[in-house]
């Protein structure tokens, strides 16, 4: 529908309409609290009539108060300030809760400018479910003031009280719109020991007041929403929090020193749950009964059981968000999430007699994990299985293959991702660090993010010219890794809607094309997905009967692209890559000539092209392997000299015409 | 359009109070001929198949609704195992689950229960006021190849809202029932569209309306097809509200409608001369007595767009002047309009009625749809489907199916309105009655875009300079350019960006609209950038260059040679293109590209290259004449465009000039 092409304001039909005396705000006057009148003081002035940002945060605290218990009291106050008469959303305020936290007070107050200020009502506030998980106890409280006007400050305060799982944990300090002053608050019963710690960018010392410590940043961005760069709020500081009872003082919450303390603590959670009993052990009989005899093809058997029979459901409620249901519940449900699918595999193996480890890890934000403060602050479990010293590892399952260090090789499966291959560790999961839970050898663990050979996309055409300068095409790609796993998706969504798009896409390259053929192998031995399509491209007209043929016309639709010029941030591809295309043409005339062969290397990236002859048909290939995904802003013009490549690689061409003499050229920006 | 309809008076038979549904679980054990169903994607079958789904909406019960709700499916992957996600909603504090049944049939017999106590409840959203609960549960041991049967009953708070129910879903479904009991004492409807050649009826039995249908496809995606209300098959039960004959329901909305319309044009005035502020803005309007009355309505709509401002289509720089002023309480009177010099859409045709009338036309108001959505139903009397108005005048002697058609303060010229009111049906509303219209599109040769270009290489080659400008008329880049008005500064410089052609490596260094600030008048956008390129090996003799970048409209892309739904145009059209290509440094212009002309039934191609001094001219012309095209004239469309594309990417050719002595 056209926005705005509804009319609202429409009185044609005279329908009464009631006017909700709920939403009057004639009684509400309210004086401010202290706090919020000393945001008023220091709010800069408004400045243009239409800004940027429609609004900004003037100040944000979260007071945290640890219990002599362990409990804790969480006051967070922040005022919001709209900077546009379109900027309703600052009279919302939210603060997040779950079943672990009891919402003790919500209360708001709006100062539009000039005027009085007025108070929330009671009615003001509702709870919604968050985010995506089937069943969740995640709950934002919401707090909405109306009339919002230009100038307007909304002023929020919760207060709850809070059963924390653990004596550590995370703030970040990201609000989602600009901030001018935020603050992290700490207090402690007296004697208490607090350890703390800044992850991605150093942030300021705590003030220390006694057993109250505090954090201040100033100016920190909103997001950015620029085209293949990181998100503000993966890049902004995150500080890490770890406090501790004086020794001898027992408290009922778990306060561990490091991460062998930590995975102790999770074993305890999670004890039992992997029990093998005889449904356990039939699933593994099941799951291994077409399985070679070799470790790896067993545990890529076990992997692929689950993965595949295992639906992923989500329950994530109260101590179920973190606790892996028990394998017996998993098995007779057979749907489960990642811990569920995660604990069930692990049985599997141990059915069979073969070791592994849960591992904890953050599935999308990068850099979670401190080295010296163990805090929760993962999202995904996986499982690592070691590698026995000496045992071969085929090439299908090499790309998880990591250094565990004292635990060895240790090969990373994720069963819940049901479009990637075993053998491949997702682009959401390259470059994170996770926690492997293996008793005292506990350790963390970087995921590669450097395999180019991993993810790979490998296209072979064979173009015949016929005599009627028609062309008859094959192109068969073999996707890998992540391009195997996106392709996967599309393809198990509408196997009708894939093959469309594939149409489309030669269609874009040839304009007229009769497709002959389509098929897909969904996953091969080697873990490839792969997508054959046949077709024909009619006579050229003599408009375009140039006689050229491209040898790689769709190298340049392979790597998106973005604006530099005026670009600060760094461009992100979503993982290393190889992307390698390779044509056999025949039926072109011997006397046409070849393009060069190329080969350069630069730090993040390398990019090859030959063509021979072999017999009547010409051999092409081209390859460029991108093995720093990540280009900083001095490192663009590197990435210039990379599309330039791929640029040249795209228009690189055979002039397949019977009078063909010249010498093959490859033309710019064509 | 319209299979089916139904009115029915509301009737004076008690209640029934039966709460005793006839919906029940399904066998317990998989049929023969559900076991041999295999996935058939070419014809729905893909991810699972819905064997059967009920539904019974029960609204003959005292003080709440009842819902009963049966499905019964065949799971064909692992996708498919997403239908036994099972979500019962519970509307308000009524809302209770009464009845619950769930299993999963496995292929080898065994029959797996899902148990009410492992439904969870989840809160949706609570507030004082209202709740909204979600019971959820997962059907276990789903494995492809079985078949799941669950159903429910289910207490609502009560509701007269319209019921839709659409009876095609992503996937085929093999039985569809739906059964409606509507309360008693109230008139009641129902209405089915899209019906046709699909196995679907609908029968009344005392007050129960059934609708039943078996086979129903999924519907098909395709670019450029109508709005998915219309493809997809559906019933709407409603309640009237209409005490009266149902036939008579238009006419009587038109007659309220000219109610409302004279009392907001003299509300407030003086009883001898009611219409006394429009005279004297005519007055101000300067009009020549000899005009023709067109003229005078053209001046007229011109007026009213230069001197009243549409507060619904307001720049964000208005809208923030405006949120910085004190105003006073407003009347929903023309009266009040005037004296303000601003009101909404829907006054400013309503004033512009007024000054037809007053200047001797005859003028009424029209009710329409924006077709991007759905298409105007009159046999669903429900005034809730028309989204605006806009205004039929009929000079003097014309006969009714002469009028012209008029959106005031739309910024398009008197007898355009905008696009996506065209080309479908829709409301004209006169004292003597309602009657339906099909308002036809702007003419193709009302809106066209001319786009100018130059394209530039830096000497040493490493990029083009291309730029640009284009002058929009009528309904091209209209909408664009009321959205662009709309957006904040940042939102619309991002968006101009973008229009300039900003994509990959384009990169766009100036974009502007010059006469933004006002309402009306043309689109016109000046636009710079330029693309790296690699330099030619030195060796290389010629050079070759693609124009298709330089500010060319894009042709709508219809590769796939099956259609199954008519082509949807926003407007007929006419682009023209003027490039003016510089040789490279070293280059001169080679061979010319033979002119090319492709003539089509929907439209015409013209592309012209010449040879110049400094380089190429090329001249384009495409006119797209049509605004829907039939799903059985489908290819001679896609080939017309297919010529299209293929002349567009006429390269240019330079050979290196010879070097100078």
């Amino acid at each position: 529908m056209i926005p705005h092409s509804r009319d609202t304001s429409r009185p044609l039909i005279a329908l009464a309409l009631l006017a909700s005396a709920m939403f009057s705000s004639a009684a509400r006057a309210a004086r401010l609290p202290d706090w919020a009148k000393a945001v008023v003081e220091h709010a800069p002035p408004l400045g243009e009539a239409t800004p940027k940002e429609t609004a900004r945060v003037l100040f944000a605290e979260t007071r945290v108060e640890v219990l002599p218990d362990g409990h804790m009291t969480i006051r967070r106050r922040f005022a919001n300030q709209a900077l546009s008469a379109t900027a309703g959303e600052v009279g919302l305020g939210s603060f997040f809760w779950d079943d672990d936290t009891r919402v003790e007070t919500s209360r708001a107050w709006h100062l539009p400018p000039g005027e009085k200020a007025e108070k929330s009502y009671k009615e003001d506030a509702f709870d919604v479910a968050l985010g995506d998980a089937f069943l969740t106890d995640d709950k934002l409280r919401h707090l909405r003031m109306r009339g919002i006007k230009r100038g307007s400050i909304v002023f929020f305060e919760f207060t709850a009280t809070q059963t924390p799982r653990l004596l550590s944990w995370l703030f970040p300090f990201y609000e989602g719109v600009p901030v001018l002053r935020t603050r992290y608050e700490l207090t402690t019963p007296p004697g208490w020991t607090v350890r703390t710690a800044w992850l991605r960018t150093k942030g300021p010392d705590a003030q220390i007041s006694a057993d109250v410590r505090a954090w201040e940043l100033n100016d920190l961005p909103g997001p950015d929403d620029q085209p293949q760069s990181e998100r503000a709020a993966d890049i902004l500081p995150l500080l890490v929090v770890g406090v501790a009872p004086p020794q001898g003082v027992q408290v009922p919450i778990p306060a561990p020193s490091d991460w062998q303390a930590f995975a102790a603590w999770y074993e305890g959670i999670a004890a039992g749950r992997d029990e093998v009993g005889p449904e356990v052990a039939e699933a593994a009989r099941r799951a291994l009964a077409s399985s070679g005899p070799a470790l790896l093809e067993r545990i890529q058997a076990a992997a692929t059981f689950v993965r595949d029979h295992v639906r992923y459901i989500a329950k994530e409620v109260g101590i179920g968000g973190i606790q892996p249901r028990s394998v017996k519940e998993t098995l007779s449900n057979l749907y489960g999430d990642c811990k569920d699918k995660g604990t069930l595999f692990r049985s599997i193996l141990a059915a069979a007699g073969h070791r592994s480890y849960p591992v904890l890890i953050n599935l999308r934000t990068p850099e979670t994990v401190s080295d010296e403060i163990p805090a929760f602050w993962f999202n995904h479990f996986i499982v690592a299985v070691p590698v026995p010293h000496g045992e071969p590892v085929p090439e299908r399952l090499a790309h998880a293959v990591v250094d565990g260090g004292d635990l060895g090789r240790l090969l990373f499966v994720d069963t819940t991702d049901e479009y990637l291959s075993i053998g491949w560790i997702s682009s959401a999961l390259a470059g994170k660090k996770g926690l492997v839970i293996a008793g005292s050898a506990s350790r963390l663990v970087r995921l590669p993010d450097d395999d180019a050979a991993a993810h790979r996309l490998e296209r072979r055409s064979r173009i015949e010219v016929r005599p009627d300068r028609s062309l008859s095409i094959e192109r068969t790609t073999r996707y890998f890794g992540q391009f195997a796993a996106l392709a996967r998706f599309d393809y198990r969504q509408s196997s009708i809607d894939r093959r469309r798009t594939v149409e489309r896409s030669v269609a874009g390259i040839w304009i007229e094309v009769e497709t002959t053929d389509y098929s897909t192998e969904y996953e091969a031995p080697d873990g490839a997905f792969v997508e054959t399509i046949a077709f024909r491209v009619p006579s050229p007209t003599s408009v375009e009967d140039s006689g050229e043929i491209r040898l790689f016309p769709d190298a340049v639709d392979l790597l998106p692209r973005v604006p530099l010029v005026k670009r600060t941030t760094p461009v992100l591809y979503d993982t290393a890559q190889t992307l390698r295309l390779e044509t056999i043409l025949t039926g072109v005339p011997a006397s046409a000539s070849l393009p060069p062969p190329q080969a350069l290397e630069f730090e993040r990236w390398s990019s090859r092209m030959t063509a021979t002859r072999d017999g009547e048909a010409i051999r092409s290939s081209w390859e460029v392997a991108v093995t720093r995904p990540r280009f900083p802003p001095e490192a663009f013009g590197d990435l210039r000299k990379l599309w330039a490549v791929v640029s040249s690689a795209s228009a690189a061409l055979i002039d397949a015409s019977p009078r063909s003499d010249a010498g093959a050229v490859a033309p710019p920006g064509s | 359009m319209c299979a089916g309809a139904a009115l029915f008076h509301g009737s004076n038979v008690a209640a029934s109070s039966k709460r005793v549904t006839k919906i029940t679980p399904g066998p317990s054990t998989i049929s023969d001929e559900e076991k041999t169903i295999a996935p058939d994607p070419a014809h729905g079958a893909e991810q699972g198949v819905i064997l059967v789904e009920e539904t019974e909406l029960n609204q003959d019960i005292a003080a709440q609704d009842q819902v009963a709700y049966h499905l019964r499916a065949k799971i064909l992957t692992n996708e498919g195992r997403d239908l036994a996600n099972v979500e019962i909603p519970l509307e308000g504090r009524f809302g209770e689950l009464l009845q619950w049944w769930g299993r999963t049939l496995l292929p080898d017999g065994t029959v797996v229960e899902l148990p009410q106590k492992d439904l969870n409840e989840q809160i949706v959203r609570k507030s004082a006021y209202r709740e909204t609960r979600v019971l959820k549960g997962a059907l276990p041991a789903v494995v492809p190849g079985c078949v799941i049967d669950y159903g429910y009953v289910a207490r609502a708070s009560q509701s007269t809202q319209p019921v839709r129910v659409s009876l095609q879903r992503l996937w085929l479904v093999r039985e569809l029932r739906y059964h409606w009991i509507p309360r008693p004492g109230f008139g009641s409807a129902y209405v089915m569209s899209l019906s046709e050649g699909l196995d679907l009826q609908a029968t009344k039995e005392d007050r129960m309306i059934r609708v039943a249908g078996k086979n129903l496809p999924p519907v098909a995606s395709e670019p450029l097809m109508p709005p998915d209300d219309e493809v997809r098959a559906a019933v709407t039960f409603y309640y009237t509200f209409y005490p009266k004959n149902p036939k008579q329901y238009w006419n009587d909305v038109a007659r309220h409608v000219e109610e409302n319309l004279r009392r907001f044009l003299t509300k407030d005035q003086p009883a001898l001369s009611r219409t006394r502020y429009l005279k004297e803005a005519i007055g101000e309007m300067k009009i020549p007595a000899d005009a023709d009355i067109a003229a005078k309505l053209r001046t007229v709509n011109d007026w009213i767009g230069a001197n009243v401002v549409n507060l619904s289509l307001r720049s964000s720089e208005e809208r923030e002047a405006y949120a910085a002023e004190k105003h006073a309480p407003e009347e929903d009177s023309a009266f009040d309009v005037m004296s303000n010099r601003h009101g909404t859409n829907d006054q400013l045709d309503k004033l512009f009625v007024g000054f037809a009338r007053e200047l001797g036309a005859e003028a009424w108001l029209v009710l329409a749809t924006d077709r991007t959505d759905h298409y105007f139903n009159p046999s669903m009397i429900s005034v809730d489907q028309l989204d605006a108005t806009l205004v039929a005048v009929l000079p003097p002697g014309n006969a009714k199916e002469a009028v012209t058609l008029v959106d005031s303060g739309s910024g398009l010229p008197y007898g355009e309105i905008p696009w996506w009111y065209t080309g479908s049906k829709a409301l004209l509303l006169t004292p003597d009655g309602a009657k339906s219209i099909t308002l036809r599109p702007s003419e193709a040769k009302n809106s066209v875009s001319e786009t100018k270009a130059t394209v530039r290489f830096e000497g040493d080659h490493t990029s083009d300079k291309i730029a640009w400008s284009r002058t929009a008329t009528g309904q091209q880049w209209y909408l664009d350019r009321r959205w662009v008005r709309s957006m904040r500064p940042d939102a619309r410089q991002k968006r101009l960006v973008e229009i300039c052609g900003q994509q990959g490596d384009f990169e766009v260094s100036h974009a502007e609209v010059p006469d933004l600030d006002k309402h009306g008048g043309s689109f016109r956008i000046s636009c710079e950038g330029s693309r790296p390129q690699e330099p030619p090996d030195e060796t290389a003799l010629d050079f070759k260059y693609s124009f298709s970048g330089a500010g060319i409209e894009v042709v709508p892309e219809l590769s796939s040679k099956n259609r199954a739904y008519p082509v949807i145009f926003n407007f007929p059209r006419v682009d023209l293109n003027v490039i003016e290509v510089s040789s490279p440094e070293g280059f001169v212009p080679s061979e010319v590209p033979p002119p090319v002309k492709v003539e089509g039934r929907f439209g015409r191609y013209e592309l012209t290259i010449a040879r110049t001094p400094g380089g190429f001219n090329v001249s384009r012309k495409l006119a797209l004449l049509a605004l829907r095209v039939p799903a059985s004239e489908y290819e001679d469309l896609r080939k017309f465009l297919t010529e299209v594309t293929r002349a567009d990417r006429t390269q240019l050719s330079f050979r290196r000039a010879a070097e100078k002595p």
